[in-house]
């Protein structure tokens, strides 16, 4: 038995070696790394500048207002994003289920905007045609305020923002939803609707309570890519001719995108770490609460 | 001997073949983005190679294996999603630009011999539904987890190969702060650099809008080809279990 157990866990090591060096060498590594460079004064072109600074780079972000309004944007896109794009997910899921013909061409469709690079999305499409002068934004605008003047990307970015990344990343989320709502079972919403149970009704007492676990999942996961959010910002910013140096726009100058900025456009890797170390901590805290708060409102089919 | 002779003589075939191949990207390097067209290639077929294998190799050994820890270490696989990637993004780049990398494919490569998280998953759930009995036969059969693999679970897996490697494909295709800031001082650059520079500096779209709708349609024609699989893998994964 001892000679199996010991030949099984060497084919394992064997099989997930490949992805076990590259998450030693490539992820816990530079994870530590950047720990450690949060406390100091790290500058890449030379480790004379490598002073240990302790904590100053943390005390530092609560003091500038700069990342003090970074935290705000980030907090208050996310409060949006994250919620509003599950409803919008579970809306198109329960439309696309109760088709029968055409669902896949919606499906293929609603998915569309996620497949689109992010460049041609955000730089072609939205800046190119939504909300420049004239464009979309502009034409729905004057419908009911005509002659006005608006500079979307100036004066309502956060709206630009949570309004394009709801468009390109619904299309996964609609995707889960609509596998959680084909393996729920018929026989409740069947006996239900045989009870003269409308369709709303249907919906809010046995679908939605059935497919919390499935909400969880997503918000968890919304949760996870708020925090990714580094190159949308950096696009719809203005600047230089390379996006490279994009100062994101007013409002929406989240925590992946300044720490972007702080790293590579003021080269301050110090406290560029130390802030994605507080980006990773806000992503964790948000976790945890969200799986604290299972129990209260997480409706397990098993239970 | 005789198959000796024949394997040279088809290598032989293939090497004449491919001259006028390798001469054509000589020429194709000429060309104003020739060389960033290579580039974006070259990238896009290392990494998507890479990482499918990877992962495909690591979902089966935490779907099958049968050791106690190999599910704890799955649960430090769908951590790493957890961990935003400015903050590795940085210390790699230290890594690479201390190793010299910086303006070559071995990022890609390296990442690709990574996996992604999502590949494994996908992977592993994949490979998790297959019945006892197919691994206990090839192993009465005495042949050892690499042969089983191959020869047993590879040719089923070709749907979530091609989910897998297409979604690689997507990602890599339109990452442009990688590219740029990995690629960046070669001045080659990649097509998506070149291109997306053209585009910001224009202002509106104009001229230069068109050669990146045509950078933007290898991703969505693959999409459309593939994507009834997805839903399928989506479906069968279990994610809401």
């Amino acid at each position: 038995m001892k000679r199996r157990d010991r030949a099984e866990a060497l084919a394992f090591f064997g099989f997930t070696s490949p992805w076990f060096l590259g998450f030693v060498a490539l992820g816990a590594i530079p994870l530590v790394f950047s720990l450690i460079i949060s406390f100091t004064s790290f500058q890449l072109y030379g480790f004379h500048d490598f002073h240990w600074v302790g904590l100053r780079n943390y005390r530092n972000a609560w003091s500038d207002s700069r990342t003090v309004a970074s935290f705000e944007d980030t907090a208050v896109i996310t409060a949006i994003i994250v919620p509003v794009g599950v409803v919008v997910q579970i809306s198109l899921a329960v439309l696309l289920n109760s088709t029968s013909r055409l669902r896949g061409l919606f499906r293929t469709l609603l998915y569309l905007p996620a497949v689109i690079p992010a460049v041609v999305g955000i730089l072609l499409i939205w800046k190119g045609v939504m909300v420049n002068d004239g464009g979309v934004f502009d034409t729905v605008y004057h419908v009911f305020r005509p002659g006005v003047y608006v500079d979307w990307l100036e004066q309502h970015a956060r709206l630009v923002l949570v309004l394009f990344m709801i468009w390109s990343t619904s299309g996964l989320g609609m995707l889960v939803f609509l596998a959680g709502l084909q393996n729920l079972p018929h026989e409740l919403r069947d006996a239900a609707a045989a009870d003269g149970a409308t369709s709303s009704q249907i919906l809010r007492t046995i679908t939605l309570p059935l497919l919390t676990p499935v909400i969880f999942l997503q918000l968890v996961l919304g949760l996870i890519g708020a925090s990714q959010m580094l190159i949308q910002p950096i696009l719809f910013g203005s600047g230089e001719a390379s996006p490279f140096f994009n100062a994101p726009q007013t409002g929406t100058d989240v925590l992946p995108a300044l720490v972007w900025q702080v790293s590579f456009q003021y080269v301050d890797y110090g406290r560029g770490a130390a802030l994605g170390w507080m980006l990773f901590a806000i992503v964790l805290a948000g976790t945890l609460v969200l799986f604290a708060t299972t129990r209260r409102w997480v409706y397990y089919a098993s239970d | 001997m005789k198959q000796l002779a024949r394997y040279l003589l088809l290598a032989g075939a293939a090497a004449a073949f491919l001259v006028p191949v390798v001469l054509g990207l000589k020429v194709v390097v000429q060309f104003p983005y020739g060389r960033a067209l290579l580039n974006s290639a070259v990238i896009a077929v290392c990494f998507t190679a890479l990482s499918t294998a990877s992962s495909a190799l690591a979902g089966f050994g935490f779907a099958r294996n049968r050791t106690w820890w190999k599910d704890g270490l799955f649960l430090v696989v769908l951590a790493t999603l957890m961990v935003p990637w400015v903050v590795t993004l940085l210390p790699q780049y230290v890594l690479f630009y201390r190793l010299h990398l910086v303006g070559t494919y071995w990022p890609w490569v390296l990442w690709g011999l990574q996996g992604t998280p999502l590949q494994i998953f996908l992977f592993r759930q994949f490979y998790a539904s297959f019945p006892r009995e197919l691994e206990e036969a090839a192993a009465l059969d005495g042949s050892s987890r690499l042969r089983t693999f191959w020869d047993l679970f590879v040719p089923n897996s070709k749907p979530v190969v091609a989910v897998a490697a297409v979604w690689a494909f997507i990602l890599v295709w339109g990452d442009y702060l990688t590219q740029d800031l990995f690629y960046l001082s070669n001045a080659n650059g990649t097509l998506l650099t070149r291109l997306t520079d053209l585009l910001a500096a224009g202002g509106a779209p104009g001229v230069y809008g068109l050669p990146i709708v045509l950078y933007a349609i290898p991703p969505i024609a693959l999409f459309v080809v593939v994507q009834r699989h997805i839903v399928r893998g989506v479906v069968t994964s279990g994610i809401d279990g």
